[in-house]
């Protein structure tokens, strides 16, 4: 059972073994179906194994966030490195991915044959029309806050026709547009740090 | 020296995508489906669209397609060199920055950073969500489910990802046996 952490504490002192790191986030990866795991990576840090404040994991979370690349690989490599270094990190990261990974490649050989199941091809399109609805939703939602203001109106609709109608390359579109987003999201003078 | 190329290709090509992935898989799948179906060939339109069912459906990210297809072109290797280089290069970014975070800027401007990429974030899902439309079949139905299947989260934003995705898969279902039997009928 962990030790009660204060949750005051900024910098976690807290160190957990690599083995530790694997398996706790081998079994998150694991189950992780449908998405959420993000709730789960709380449930299992802060509330059941006390390895994170519930200030730490919304910190984390945040910067996960911001940065490319999926959240909770992010969050997985961000905490794992808070609790064990550049080796808990990557220690962290390879639990995460050996479930999903296997899982896939299993999938994979399997398609063939999946294929051939009368109706796949019908439940897949289901699947996928729905899992683009969901998709749709988050879009929808972000969509409402941008088109408050100018810039981040034309930031979206730049990078919709950019990467989906024109086919420009990814990272070139994100290398003009976020500077200037960001540039134009700054903070107003009296409320900046230092 | 074909598979040498594919390799070399899908590592191109998914580096890119893992530094560029602003919010998650979800950004990834429009220039992900370009590339594999229109430049490379790699997939027909049908396929990458079943694969983006599969992924769906897989525990872990979306972005695990990538293995998918890697395994496709070439097996373990093509699985392995995917999934890493799909993962590795965001991962190795956020772990410099863990690194540095304590040193690094204010509060404010982190909120800028994440205020200033939502608008990118938007825009690039709406591209994923129009360019793999347009590969299904469906038509109008898979529209129609889409739209529903928005609306459905918009109303009880707690419903379960997996029940969704089955319901979405009875009713595709459903429709297909439906459209069988008035064939049958004429």
């Amino acid at each position: 059972m962990a030790d009660h952490v204060d949750d005051r504490i900024e910098t976690s002192a807290r160190r957990v073994g690599l083995l530790q790191l694997f398996k706790v986030f081998f079994k998150i990866g694991a189950t992780s179906l449908g998405g959420g795991s993000a709730g789960w990576m709380h449930l299992v840090m802060v509330t059941q194994l006390n390895w994170l404040s519930e200030e730490e994991f919304v910190a984390g979370v945040a910067i996960a966030q911001v940065l490319p690349g999926v959240n909770t690989t992010n969050i997985t490599v961000y905490f794992g490195h808070r609790l064990g270094g550049w080796t808990g990190a990557l220690a962290a990261l390879c639990g995460f991915l050996s479930g999903p990974f296997f899982v896939a490649v299993l999938t994979a050989v399997i398609y063939h044959d999946l294929l051939r199941l009368p109706g796949f091809d019908a439940a897949m399109l289901g699947v996928a029309s729905v899992a683009l609805g969901m998709v749709l939703r988050v879009a929808l939602l972000s969509a409402r806050r941008c088109i408050r203001e100018v810039v981040p109106t034309l930031v979206m609709l730049s990078a919709f026709v950019s990467v989906g109608v024109l086919h420009w390359p990814l990272a070139l579109t994100i290398l003009i547009l976020a500077p200037i987003s960001i540039f134009a999201a700054r903070p107003k003078k009296a409320a900046r740090d230092a | 020296m074909r598979e040498d190329n594919v390799l070399i290709s899908l590592v191109s090509i998914l580096v890119p995508l893992s530094l560029g992935a602003i919010g998650g898989a979800s950004s990834i799948y429009a220039p992900l489906q370009h590339q594999v179906v229109s430049v490379h060939g790699w997939l027909t339109a049908s396929d990458f669209l079943d694969l983006f069912a599969v992924s769906r459906v897989m525990p872990g990210p979306g972005s695990f397609i990538a293995t998918l297809i890697g395994w496709r072109m070439n097996g373990w290797l093509g699985a392995i060199i995917a999934t890493l280089s799909i993962f590795l290069p965001s991962s190795a970014l956020c772990l410099i920055v863990a690194g540095m975070w304590e040193r690094s800027l204010g509060p404010s401007w982190r909120k800028s950073v994440e205020k200033g990429l939502m608008p990118i974030g938007a825009g690039l899902m709406f591209a994923g969500v129009y360019g793999v439309m347009r590969l299904s079949s469906g038509g109008v139905f898979a529209w129609i489910l889409m739209i529903i299947g928005a609306a459905s989260l918009a109303l009880r934003p707690k419903f379960h990802p997996l029940w969704m995705l089955a319901a979405g898969a009875a009713a595709s279902l459903l429709w297909s046996y439906a459209g069988a039997l008035l064939h049958v009928g004429a």
